[in-house]
């Protein structure tokens, strides 16, 4: 039995050539992993090319580790203070939410649910099985995790909802009045949060998704040859 | 085969041709979808004219307040630059420059990067600076949070509303038209357009 090869997808990179991440236009790059200090110029654009987003993946991990490990002051710790004459209350991101269903308004509490608590860890989760999945070259379904990976970066920005809010609230109940509203470290932790995981999937680089795709196509290609020469030479005994 | 009329999808590496389009269509990567160019009006006229208007309401957004309380007769009005003075003041230095890069200073500089880069591709100047405008533009853009924060002044007008008279503010209009003209403006222009008007060895 003879094996037909399979058609494979040209990737640039697997063709020797790479677009500029800048302008587009298409260079050759001698190889795909160059030297130490070396840097080759877009011919149009004079910006550096890279095959790859550089050091994406170890970039992208830090970046994330950092996050997971801030997420837990930033829920822990209150984002808010309030203080009037009579009381003082301390406010974390949940009991916020909490407030906001009991006072009635529970499609506010929801909305502020999504992008406080579900978004960032749905982000951080899912980013750590994209990274995992181009670490242990996985070639599973490469187009939804690109499709993952689009999802993710539309959403980050939306959990800087609830920074946006303890800012507002702050400035408009003042000193003047008799309630005085202060940001807590919380706050910062939080704001810390979202902008490490924006900047993870930023560096991020989704052509690493399709790398391992085509690796194993090269195996399953390499397979097909030796399995051809064999019932190749089969035949001609 | 020029290189120009090469296109390498930049999120999965796929090398295709590029095809000509007619006006209003867009070409996405035949593999996994992605919006690789799209052909866009060959004047820039609705590019600046975004352009422009984005910046005027940009102007207003930060003048004017995003709202007013009215307690015991005391009116506190609260515009961008006092949200970030009061975050300033609660030793919350952090959240006050997340706040200024967020909210001016990345919408300023995409605007006036978009702005140096319209004049000279509508008429046809001298191109100087190209790739640091763009690349300053690129770099700034996924920080313009703009709609995020509308939404949550309307939260908070919401919590607010039964505690306290809240008049929402003409910087709130201002916002909102801020985000129908960035998403108008980001829509309107192409990328591939642009670099494929600029002669090498000019930038």
């Amino acid at each position: 039995m003879i094996f037909t090869q399979r058609n494979q997808p040209p990737s640039a990179r697997s063709l020797g050539l790479g677009g500029c991440e800048v302008c587009g236009l298409v260079s050759r790059l001698p190889s795909a992993n160059p030297p130490l200090n070396y840097l080759q110029l877009c011919a149009r654009c004079h910006s550096p090319l890279h095959s790859r987003k550089n050091k994406s993946l170890s970039r992208s991990w830090a970046l994330l580790v950092t996050a997971y490990l801030l997420y837990i002051p930033a829920n822990m710790l209150p984002i808010m203070d309030t203080s009037s004459l009579f009381n003082a209350q301390r406010d974390t991101i949940m009991s916020g939410i909490i407030y906001l269903w009991q006072s009635g308004s529970w499609s506010l509490a929801l909305l502020v649910f999504f992008a406080s608590i579900v978004t960032p860890l749905f982000k951080m989760i899912t980013l750590t099985f994209l990274l995992l999945s181009i670490q242990f070259k996985n070639a599973w379904h490469p187009l939804q995790r690109t499709k993952l990976y689009r999802f993710l970066h539309s959403i980050g920005r939306w959990s800087m909802l609830d920074i946006y809010m303890v800012a507002i609230l702050v400035t408009l109940v003042q000193v003047k009045s008799l309630t005085v509203i202060k940001a807590s470290p919380g706050a910062l932790a939080f704001a810390a949060v979202v902008v490490l995981t924006m900047l993870a999937v930023e560096t991020f680089d989704p052509r690493l998704l399709w790398d391992s795709v085509l690796a194993q196509n090269n195996q399953l290609q390499k397979k097909f040859h030796i399995d051809n020469e064999k019932a190749l030479k089969e035949q001609h005994e | 085969m020029l290189p120009a009329l090469l296109i390498a999808c930049n999120q999965c590496d796929l090398l295709q041709y590029e095809v000509k389009l007619v006006e209003g269509e867009k070409a996405c990567c035949s593999r996994c979808n992605a919006l690789l160019y799209k052909n866009t009006a060959p004047h820039y006229n609705q590019e600046i004219a975004f352009t422009v208007s984005a910046i005027i309401m940009l102007i207003i957004a930060n003048m004017f307040p995003i709202a007013t309380i009215i307690v015991q007769g005391q009116v506190i009005d609260a515009t961008l630059f006092d949200i970030i003075q009061t975050l300033a003041m609660q030793q919350q230095n952090s959240l006050a420059l997340l706040v200024f890069i967020t909210l001016l200073l990345a919408p300023t500089v995409e605007l006036l990067a978009m702005a140096y880069l319209l004049m000279q591709l509508k008429w046809g100047w001298p191109k100087h600076y190209i790739t640091q405008a763009y690349r300053l533009r690129l770099s700034v853009k996924t920080w313009v949070l703009t709609d995020v924060f509308m939404l949550g002044v309307l939260v908070d007008l919401v919590k607010l509303t039964p505690i306290v008279t809240v008049k929402v503010g003409i910087a709130v209009w201002a916002l909102g038209g801020l985000i129908i003209l960035l998403t108008a403006l980001s829509q309107a222009f192409d990328t591939r357009k642009m670099w494929s008007q600029i002669d090498f060895h000019s930038t």
